[in-house]
This record gives structure tokens, sequence and C-alpha cells, in this order.
């Protein structure tokens, strides 16, 4: 009985371990500082594993604000068009069937256009819901902004000039933006 | 020569920090709320690109000390002291070498310490070790040095640690 239940509680860690969501847990805590060479006093060690945490973080940030360069390097090339777009109101989505029930009272917002960066759209307003566009971890491309406030200020990037929610490829605060171009377009006069 | 012209070349006004320009005028018949948005997207884009030039500058500059400084050592800040007398008394840190982290090792242990004084700060800048000079018991710094004698004629520059982004000194710190 003990064999059966510990080769179930394999198999349930395994499926567990290898499920998408695993994806999406945090990252690790840093592995533990090396110790010491034998002899060092009590402050030089604490000193030590300062520096050596310390630079582990740099090394982390480093590494994730190289991956988010990446991503907008990445979206600012597939994207047909980038619109700036305010927060213009906030909502809830309604309306769905029975069957649908679970995509009922999900936030939603209207952005309004404000500036095309890449493309050239319309200025009028769009809706946007926090159930479109599901990615990896639970993430959805449009989250961005349906987790927004009125008047926050987004980059809204879309597959081409339409806006439309099936056409966003993905949504950006603007302090998240470190990608040169892009920048360069916002700061344009 | 006139008093403005004076004014403007006084190293006061060379030190200053411009103030950001401001975000240029949305075109005409842009809304309120429009304008607010773009003039939010301007501002934060130029914070953004100005973060990324301090960076750059920052990583040239640990580069450049890594290459030029034949010894590096990380130090822990022990005390403040008083060294020389008279007229030539002067504060000075007192800081104790932990790990050598390039060149030769010297010798760490409880006697081994070195001070480090105030020097001539540049026309727009700080003094060179001025963060470990200003430092807490237990604070931690990285001193670039340009030979193996930890020796305040030696140093080069000295940095708090959260201030290294420069990729091999990094993976130095990190050695086992």
């Amino acid at each position: 009985m003990n064999t059966i239940r510990t080769g179930l509680a394999a198999l349930v860690l395994a499926v567990g371990l290898a499920a998408p969501a695993n994806a999406c847990q945090p990252p690790p805590p840093p592995p533990a500082a090396p110790a010491p060479p034998a002899g060092t006093s009590a402050e030089d060690a604490r000193a030590l594993a300062d520096v050596w945490y310390q630079a582990h973080r740099t090394l982390s940030y480093e590494q994730e604000r190289q991956r988010s360069l990446q991503q907008q390097t990445d979206l600012f090339d597939k994207a047909g068009g980038i619109v700036l777009a305010r927060v213009a109101s906030e909502g809830r989505t309604s309306g769905y069937p029975e069957q649908f029930a679970y995509m009922n009272n999900m936030p939603l917002v209207m952005m309004k256009p404000v500036r095309w960066l890449k493309g050239a759209g319309g200025a009028d307003e769009f809706q946007l819901a926090e159930s479109g566009g599901m990615m990896s971890c639970g993430y959805g491309a449009a989250d961005a902004a349906t987790r927004g406030q009125v008047g926050d200020v987004l980059l809204v990037y879309l597959e081409g000039a339409e806006l439309r929610q099936d056409k966003v490829l993905f949504t950006l605060r603007l302090d998240r933006i470190i990608e040169p171009r892009t920048l360069a377009l916002l700061t344009k006069e | 020569m006139s008093a403005l012209a004076l004014a403007l070349a006084s190293p006061a006004f060379a030190c200053s920090i411009m103030p950001p320009p401001p975000p240029p005028m949305p075109p005409a018949g842009t809304s309120a709320a429009d304008g607010a948005a773009l003039n939010l997207a301007w501002s934060q884009a130029y914070t953004a690109q100005r973060v990324a030039e301090g960076q750059a500058w920052k990583l040239q500059q640990q580069t450049r000390l890594f290459d030029e400084a034949k010894s590096l050592v990380l130090v822990r800040f022990d005390r403040q002291a008083k060294a020389g007398k008279g007229d030539d008394a002067q504060t000075v840190a007192v800081l104790k070498p932990v790990r050598w982290v390039k060149g030769t090792a010297q010798p760490i242990g409880k006697s081994a310490e070195f001070q480090l004084g105030m020097s001539m700060p540049p026309p727009c800048g700080q003094m060179i070790g001025h963060a470990a000079y200003y430092g807490q018991p237990g604070d931690v710094f990285l001193v670039y040095l340009s030979g193996n004698e930890l020796k305040q004629d030696k140093v080069l520059e000295a940095y708090a640690i959260e201030r290294i982004v420069e990729p091999r000194t990094i993976a130095a710190l990190m050695a086992r």
C-alpha cells in the first residue's frame, strides 16, 4: 500500500512539474553563497556573502533587462502598428452565454488612441478585455491595459492598423519601455 | 568681461544639472486628456533614455577601470579615525581588505587595513573613493588599484558593490 501511495505521489509530482503552470512559478531563490575560506572572521564572512548576493541580484536584474529588451525588439519588428493609447474608461465584461459564463465580469477597458508610432490607423476608442489572447503563465496580451486605470497610457502592439482585440500582439506600460527605437519615436517632436 | 560671462564660466555653472527640456507642444486641436497622455509618454521616454545613457556611461567607466587596474580588492568599512597631527590631522576611513578579486593577493587578516583620506575632487565630480570615505561600518566596497599595494596614492576608484554592473567584475565577484 505504501509503495502504491509513494508511486502515486511521485506520479502526481511528475505531472505537476510537467504542467505548463510550472513554467509560471516564481524563480527559485538564489543558491547559497559559497562558504568563506577557513579562518575568515564573522565580519569578513558576512561581507563576502553580501557581495555575492548583491552580484547575483545584479546579474539577475541584467538578465531580466535583456529579456525585456529582446521582447520589445521582437514586438517592434513584428508589429504592423504600434499605437500610444490611454485608458479612457473601465468596466466589466457581460453578456456571455451560460457556457461561457466564466468570461463575464472580467476587467474591460476602453482605449483611446493618442498617437500612432508605427503604421497608421484610426482614432476611435476600442475595447480590450481580460480574456483574449491568453499567453503563457496566464498573462494575456492585453493585461497591461485591462489591469490599468483611467488615465494610464500604454503602448499597444498590433498585427496591423486594425484596432481590435484579436489583432493585439501585446500591451506594455510606458515605464516598461527600454527599446531604443521605440523611445526615439516616443520623444520625436 | 561682463558679469554674465563670468557667471557662465564659473565652475558652479558648469556643474549644475540642466533641467529636462519641456515636452513638445501637442498638435493643435488635441484634447486636454490626449495632451496629458502625450506629455506623459514623452517625459517617461526621455527619462528612460537618460537612464540608459547613465547606465552606458557607468559600464564604460567600469570597463576602463577593470582594464586599467592592476588589482581589485574588496574592502569593508571598519571605522573612522584621525590621522596625522596638528594642522595635518585629518579624518580618514579605515578599510579592511576582505578578498583580492584581481591581481596578486596581499595578506588578509586582523592586522591588514588601510586608510583612505580625502582628496581633491575634480571640478564637476566627487573625490576618488567618495562612497568608501563616507561609508558606514559593515559597508563593502570594491577598490580599484593601480598597483598591488593598498595605499591611498594607488587608489584609482572605490565603488559600493550595488554600483557594479560590468560583467567581468560581476563574474569575478561571484567566482568561488
